[in-house]
């Protein structure tokens, strides 16, 4: 068995901002701005593939990507584990990180790191992959370096969801709706608010009335205010 | 000037999206999202101040950030004026620029901006983070030599900007400041329908009619309306002296 790496689909996948852009090597510029702006040793990525098992997408130098593929390889290690949680990762000293995980963790001491940290890619309460950051020393990052690191986090999100343009679609589609919903229910709100001679606060209170009675939503019964009052002028 | 073609290269996309993120990370506790987003933006691209504007079509149009008061006023006037390059960058999904010194396809919003603001130069990219446009980022300066004003540039951030806002749940909450404000004209339009039996689309062309004739925004007509300091339901629209 042999599927196509992850880093081929997405070079492959078709989209509005990466579509002529090779994925990987923009991650992999990013990672390496990422490091030296967070003042770090090394960053490796990894991400979940289409047929749901985890795959090493980027790294900032050999070193890195062996010890991700070796977490991946294990099902053990920093990244694993903040993928499975979808919560941040930190270990911090050698000792620490070799009683956590075993194999991979006795591997990234020897590699010379002294710390690690991971942040889960999150896309609307999913983890699609994690950030793994190493360090020589064995400090945690300050706050500074961790809003920095999320940020590079997030930012690499985007970029590889950039790649799964079907997704996105139906994420801007709900976006569009809810914020149409949300429209429509203040509109209703003014209307009734007209009609009744109430304030906007009890319009919506009226909305919500009217919706529990009749067991239906709110957007449908502001629908029908609005309807409804299009038909009946009430002015003057 | 349009642009279809390639992005920016590689090395340079890469620092790019390096400094847009840095941007957004920067006062991450002290400024939402959308703040960060336009001033990360304008750290990147140049400009004196940038607005951000979701949908750009009624009725679910929504600001979510402008850095300044001439950049809220550019894009209040196009709301109002309903044409400007803000309009044409959403309708066309491509960046468009503008430069007041010279004559314009908007005449309305040109002579109006330059008798306000004066000669500025203007740039609306359209956030299409999918095949659609989301919305609009507009950026503006004294002039395109002043920021080189790359389309090119332009467009990729502003891809980069949307896809980021599409990320944010906080869009959705019902406390986020823009939409504090914005829900006010929905209300209002609804006591439109109502007043005069018509459309929320109608409704609202009333509205903007009304802050076009009054020289202010459609914000502030709405405040009116929900004062029920102005009521368009008599023979014509009767405005209660505020003082």
């Amino acid at each position: 068995m042999n599927p196509k790496p992850t880093s081929q689909v997405l070079a492959e996948a078709t989209a509005a901002m990466v579509d002529r852009h090779d994925v990987t090597d923009l991650l992999t510029r990013l990672l390496r701005d990422g490091s030296s702006s967070l003042g770090v040793d090394a960053m490796g990525l990894i991400v979940q593939a289409p047929d749901d098992t985890l795959e090493l997408l980027v790294s900032t130098s050999h070193r890195v990507a062996e010890l991700e593929a070796l977490q991946v390889g294990q099902d053990e290690g920093p990244c694993v584990e903040c993928y499975r949680s979808a919560s941040p990762v930190v270990a911090l000293g050698a000792s620490v990180i070799q009683l956590r995980w075993p194999v991979s963790g006795e591997a990234i001491v020897r590699a010379g790191f002294g710390a690690v940290h991971a942040f889960p890619l999150v896309w609307h309460g999913r983890a699609l992959g994690a950030l793994n950051i190493f360090t020589q020393s064995d400090a945690a990052l300050d706050e500074s370096q961790r809003e920095m690191a999320q940020a590079f986090t997030d930012m690499s999100t985007i970029v590889i969801l950039q790649t799964q343009s079907i997704d996105q679609r139906q994420i801007t589609e709900s976006l569009r709706e809810a914020l149409l919903g949300r429209v429509v229910i203040e509109q209703a709100k003014g209307a009734l608010a007209h009609l009744q001679g109430v304030d906007t606060a009890t319009a919506y209170e009226l909305l919500v009335t009217e919706a529990v009675q009749r067991a239906t939503s709110v957007t449908q019964v502001a629908q029908d205010v609005l309807t409804r009052a299009q038909r009946q002028r009430t002015g003057s | 000037m349009t642009n279809d073609g390639l992005g920016p290269d590689p090395r340079h996309r890469a620092a790019i999206l390096a400094a847009l993120t840095r941007g957004i990370a920067r006062d991450v506790d002290r400024l939402p999202l959308p703040a960060r987003l336009c001033n990360a933006f304008v750290d990147v691209f140049g400009g004196a101040g940038a607005a951000i504007t979701l949908g750009y079509h009624q009725p679910d149009r929504l600001t979510l950030c402008a850095t300044d008061p001439t950049v809220a006023r550019l894009d209040g006037l196009q709301e109002v004026l309903g044409e400007g390059p803000g309009w044409d960058a959403f309708t066309s999904r491509r960046v468009v620029t503008a430069d007041l010194r010279h004559p314009t396809p908007w005449e309305h919003f040109s002579s109006t901006a330059r008798q306000e603001l004066g000669e500025l130069w203007v740039c609306a990219a359209p956030m299409r983070p999918d095949d659609r446009a989301l919305g609009v980022v507009m950026v503006y300066d004294e002039s395109p030599e002043a920021i080189g004003g790359d389309p090119v540039l332009a467009q990729f951030l502003a891809d980069a900007v949307g896809a980021a806002l599409l990320g944010h749940d906080a869009l959705l909450t019902d406390d986020v400041g823009p939409w504090v404000v914005r829900q006010q004209v929905h209300q209002a339009v609804g006591m439109v329908v109502a007043q005069l039996g018509i459309s929320p689309v109608d409704a609202m062309a009333v509205i903007r009619a009304h802050a076009y004739s009054q020289d202010t925004d459609v914000e502030a007509i709405a405040a009116l309306v929900l004062d029920r300091a102005l009521d368009f339901s008599d023979a014509g629209p009767t405005t209660k002296d505020p003082a």
